[in-house]
């Protein structure tokens, strides 16, 4: 239960805390979810209406790659392999940590330059990206059990807080972003504005 | 590496099949997408704590949405998860750290100091930190206090919920006979059991702690 309760919450929580920070970075992206919320901006979401927002889901995307709140994950061999580039050799049973920043700021994943928050990446060049370039919750049939519920979740509290607030930068002395390396990768400083839109 | 709480994670063959057999049928999305309204009504809960920050002071800018975000996604995952309000959410615990995220980030940062120690020596620590030894009783006060009220419900009721619910399957998922269960071969043994030699549970109705 403990396992749960740790890896359900840390890991969306900082995703969440992620696409505040970005926000109130990029207003112009933040002004381009707000224009797909469009008509529906004030009104009850339904599942029809999340699955309509499909910049989001590129901001989303974006933001899981830019940073992925997990660190990476481990696989053990199966079998003995050897790296092909570094002839490093690995043996069955070895566990290996596959870090997924790495890959997803690795420039052969992406035709953009991956140090570019870019959410309309994944609606032009890099729509066909890297299989391997953004795999923030792992992959194969050992990926991320709560990759759905995690997905979901961001999906309907971004969108509801798209309805409803505008986040503004707080500044340069406390609106800075680095990185706290917990179990997650957490946003070090964010200081946000945090407006009710007009109805 | 292979150590607490990682061990779900690492766990292969017939250990992983039967553990799957349990969680992973309630994390798909068709039984997620009846959470919605749970979600928005959380969020909106957290909006209220916004709007009164701003009617006092409009320019007011928010140092603790990190803070924030994970309590919001605690909340969610309780009520969700565990059909328990966490109450993490609540107005009187804004400013101050509410005792289970607190326990949570005492918790995770014990643990981040063990993940490059060898196992023995992870061991050691965690037995003599008193910063995790209180985090992890004030989390098992919580598990309990779930358990407790998942245990409430008549058979039926858990039964019913077991499809849907992830506490009421690991609830039902708990052998009355787990030393016996233990026994048994790993391919023939049924549910999760809590009396492994890492994770332990000290009575029928506690959850499983570690060491």
């Amino acid at each position: 239960m403990l396992l749960f309760l740790v890896a359900g919450s840390e890991t969306t929580g900082t995703a969440l805390s992620w696409f505040i920070y970005f926000m109130s970075k990029y207003p112009r992206v933040q002004a381009k979810i707000k224009a797909e919320l469009g008509d529906n901006k004030n009104n009850c979401l339904t599942i029809e209406q999340l699955d309509s927002l499909v910049y989001l889901d590129c901001v989303l995307e974006e933001t899981f790659r830019f940073i992925p709140p997990a660190a990476g994950t481990v696989r053990s061999l199966t079998v003995d392999d050897r790296l092909p580039g570094s002839g490093v050799q690995l043996h069955k049973g070895d566990e290996i940590f596959i870090p997924f920043h790495n890959l997803s700021r690795d420039k052969r994943c992406w035709k953009i330059d991956p140090e570019l928050f870019y959410p309309e990446r994944f609606q032009g060049e890099d729509r066909d990206h890297h299989p391997y370039g953004a795999i923030p919750f792992g992959g194969g049939h050992r990926q991320c059990i709560g990759q759905d519920l995690a997905r979901f979740e961001v999906k309907v509290i971004t969108a509801r807080m798209m309805q409803y607030v505008t986040f503004g930068d707080g500044g340069p002395n406390v609106n800075t972003g680095g990185y706290l390396q917990r179990m997650t990768t957490m946003p070090k400083n964010v200081g946000v504005t945090i407006s009710f839109d007009e109805k | 590496m292979r150590n607490f709480i990682f061990l779900s994670i690492f766990i292969i063959g017939p250990e992983y099949k039967r553990h799957a057999t349990i969680v992973l049928p309630l994390f798909r999305r068709s039984r997620i997408l009846n959470n919605l309204d749970l979600i928005i009504d959380c969020t909106d809960k957290l909006f209220d704590q916004w709007r009164s920050k701003i009617d006092n002071d409009p320019n007011h800018i928010f140092l603790n949405t990190v803070d924030q975000c994970q309590r919001l996604i605690l909340s969610i995952f309780g009520l969700i998860g565990f059909d328990y309000d966490l109450q993490v959410l609540e107005e009187t615990n804004v400013n101050n750290k509410n005792e289970l995220t607190k326990a949570l980030y005492d918790f995770i940062d014990t643990f981040v100091i063990t993940f490059y120690m060898p196992e023995f020596a992870s061991k050691i620590y965690l037995k003599i930190s008193p910063r995790y030894r209180h985090a992890m009783i004030i989390i098992n006060k919580y598990l309990n206090r779930m358990i407790e009220q998942e245990q409430s419900k008549t058979p039926e009721e858990i039964a019913e919920r077991k499809r849907t619910s992830l506490i009421a399957s690991l609830v039902t998922s708990i052998q009355q006979n787990e030393i016996s269960e233990a026994t048994k071969p790993e391919d023939e043994k049924k549910g999760i059991l809590f009396t492994s030699p890492i994770l332990t549970r000290t009575s029928s109705k506690e959850p499983f702690s570690f060491y």
